[in-house]
């Protein structure tokens, strides 16, 4: 049984540590290492070959603003649910390399700890890579609650709303100027 | 009807190229204007037609021109739905609403009049955005947005109302096509050309005399360049009737109000052709003409149902209802279920919808003091000078004029003397109410005990 409420604790729990890139500070931890380190507790097998670990290339590939979101995401498979589950590796290579470069340069890395809303978004995106339901939960009801708190639409609504907006001042404003011009021929009465 | 000639009114501002980019000989829009007959013209226009926008006129033409089926009985237009889904992707005004085009309520004047902007496609170019303010005179002002293709447009309509009577518009021994006639106490006139009737030339003038450097120019102008085609109001129609003009027209088109049985009569026997009555909205330009007692529908691209006067409830055929509109070709405004205010009911013959017992705008009449008939499109034009919300005006059969008008402000004598300046010395009684909260859409009403009399 996965209670969401736990997970969704543990993840604002995440050690500040994580949260610095190594370029900011030096002693910080490797993230390629910390990578490792979660693949190797979700396997439960810490002689886990190297080549079923992202290497340190992929990471490099990515974009920078994405590294941090990543090692969040480390910390959250490092809870105990996962442990020992190599099964789900693919999935949290899904979410780690496919789900958060795209999610990750539209929230600000402290958003995914300190609002509730992109908190449980992380968390949920992360369980339904791994297909594992919450408790009480159908899989409609997850997929009902994933879809409100989706970041891509929001953002999509947000785009979409602002562009109406220019749109609409644009309209008025050449309405205005129009009103005051000479418009093409009239022909009959209406 | 259109707000012209006030402190508000548009100002020249292009240059004959902008006018029309499609014609490089401008010698006859010179000959028109610079004619030692031609009325003291106050204004210019022109058709703004490029080549692609004629192109899409001309497709426009093909498209409605001999039409002879718009839809079948108890369906509709094959076009509908397609309209109706690019509505929803592409029209604000539209985005939220759910179901089919069936399921939708219907939009009134005033949410046009409330935010245009909202009716205007995505895929409308800004840059070909026109506006007329219209006056009015049958209910609140409003801003009709549009473009030169859809304004174009108005001549294949017209086209397709000739083709019923064998007319056509071309002669070349002829140089205007069309002459709009008014007869206002002020108006834009101007000379200008049309490049979708290859050059030919178009003219809106005014009959008023103080338009003129001679009153007996107005003749001698029109009898010169000989019109193809007159449109106008009855009002212009009835007082060009007085001026006696030798021309030969091919029709008349009279739209903007209902034209009388005995006007038609006289306009008949006198210029020996026939007098077209055009039902026509300026939200969507020509919708129907009288034909035998009834309205023949002229647009294959406007869907036309019945609803109840005071909620959404489709009417059966042969119901009598408030005329509602869909479609139409302007992409700066988008009508899905438009109440259009007039009422009749509906019959499908061979395709074919007719508007039956349509009872549109209604032709007030009044009269000055000195017996002379005043115009309601000059009343409302001097009433936009002052900060009404909306006004009613009626006349009765003593002269004795009843306005209300709803304002914030002060403007009992103002108006009282305005209304005079137009009358003359009548009984004037002027009723201000205050424009409270609950004050809904903008009214402007006119009734007159002249009324469809003595016309």
């Amino acid at each position: 049984m996965v209670e969401l409420y736990t997970l969704l604790s543990h993840l604002k729990g995440c050690p500040e540590v994580f949260l610095e890139q190594p370029v900011e500070n030096p002693v910080s931890i490797n993230t390629h290492a910390l990578v490792a380190d979660c693949f190797r507790m979700v396997s439960g097998d810490f002689l886990l070959d190297n080549n079923a670990i992202p290497s340190t290339k992929e990471l490099n590939d990515l974009d920078g603003n994405i590294i941090p979101a990543i090692r969040i995401g480390c910390w959250l498979f490092s809870h105990s649910i996962f442990e020992g589950k190599p099964e789900l590796l693919p999935a949290i290579r899904l979410f780690m390399f496919q789900k958060l470069p795209v999610l990750a340069p539209l929230v600000e890395k402290m958003q995914w700890l300190e609002d509730e809303d992109r908190t449980e978004e992380f968390v949920r995106l992360a369980l339904r890579c791994c297909e594992i339901l919450t408790d009480r939960e159908t899989q409609i009801q997850a997929e009902d609650r994933l879809d409100a708190l989706d970041t891509i639409k929001r953002q999509k609504v947000l785009k979409e709303s602002s562009g109406a907006f220019e749109r609409m001042m644009e309209i008025r404003r050449k309405m205005a100027e129009q009103k005051a011009r000479e418009a093409a021929n009239v022909y009959g009465r209406e | 009807m259109y707000m012209e000639g006030n402190n508000k009114g548009p100002q020249i501002a292009l240059s004959d190229k902008e006018r029309f980019p499609l014609i490089q000989d401008l010698s006859l829009l010179n000959e028109l204007r610079q004619d030692h007959l031609a009325p003291k013209f106050n204004f210019m226009s022109g058709d703004r037609l490029t080549a692609n926008s004629l192109t899409m006129v001309e497709n426009y033409a093909l498209e409605i021109r001999g039409k002879t089926e718009f839809w079948t009985e108890g369906k509709f237009p094959e076009w509908l739905g397609a309209f109706f889904q690019a509505c929803l992707i592409n029209v604000p005004f539209y985005h939220n609403r759910k179901g089919g085009f069936f399921n939708q309520p219907s939009i009134s004047r005033d949410d046009i009049r409330k935010q245009p902007w909202a009716f205007v496609s995505k895929e409308a170019d800004l840059n070909e955005l026109l506006v007329y303010q219209t006056s009015g005179t049958t209910g609140a002002p409003l801003d009709v947005l549009f473009d030169p293709v859809s304004q174009a447009c108005w001549l294949p309509q017209m086209q397709s109302i000739l083709d019923l009577y064998g007319i056509s518009i071309g002669d070349k021994a002829r140089k205007v096509a069309i002459a709009l006639i008014c007869s206002q106490q002020s108006t834009l006139t101007y000379a200008s050309l049309s490049s979708y009737l290859r050059g030919k030339g178009i003219l809106k003038i005014n009959l008023n005399t103080a338009d003129w450097k001679d009153a007996t120019h107005r003749v001698k102008y029109l009898e010169k360049y000989n019109p193809e085609i007159l449109t106008g109001d009855p009002f212009a129609f009835m007082d060009l009737l007085e001026l006696k003009p030798q021309i030969q027209p091919k029709a008349l088109i009279s739209s903007a109000m209902k034209l009388n049985a005995g006007v038609k009569a006289e306009l008949e026997n006198y210029f020996n052709v026939p007098v077209l009555d055009v039902y026509s909205l300026t939200e969507c330009r020509n919708i129907a003409v009288a034909e035998n007692g009834r309205h023949r529908s002229i647009r294959p691209d406007l869907f036309l149902e019945i609803f109840h006067p005071d909620r959404d409830e489709v009417l059966s055929e042969g119901v009598r209802g408030e005329l509602v509109v869909s479609g139409g070709n302007n992409p700066f405004l988008s009508l899905v279920r438009y109440r259009t205010g007039d009422y009749c009911s509906l019959r499908m013959e061979d395709g074919i919808p007719f508007l039956i017992d349509l009872e549109a705008r209604k032709q007030v009449t009044f009269y000055s003091l000195e017996g002379k008939l005043i115009n309601p499109v000059d009343i409302s034009r001097r009433m936009t000078k002052f900060p009404l919300a909306g006004f009613r005006l009626h006349q009765e059969a003593s002269l004795a004029l009843h306005f209300e008008a709803w304002t914030n402000e002060e403007l009992t004598e103002t108006l009282t003397l305005e209304l005079l300046a137009i009358f003359g010395a009548v009984p004037v009684k002027v009723k201000i109410e205050k424009v409270g909260d609950g004050t809904a859409a903008k009214i402007v009403s006119y009734s007159s005990y002249f009324s469809e009399t003595d016309l």
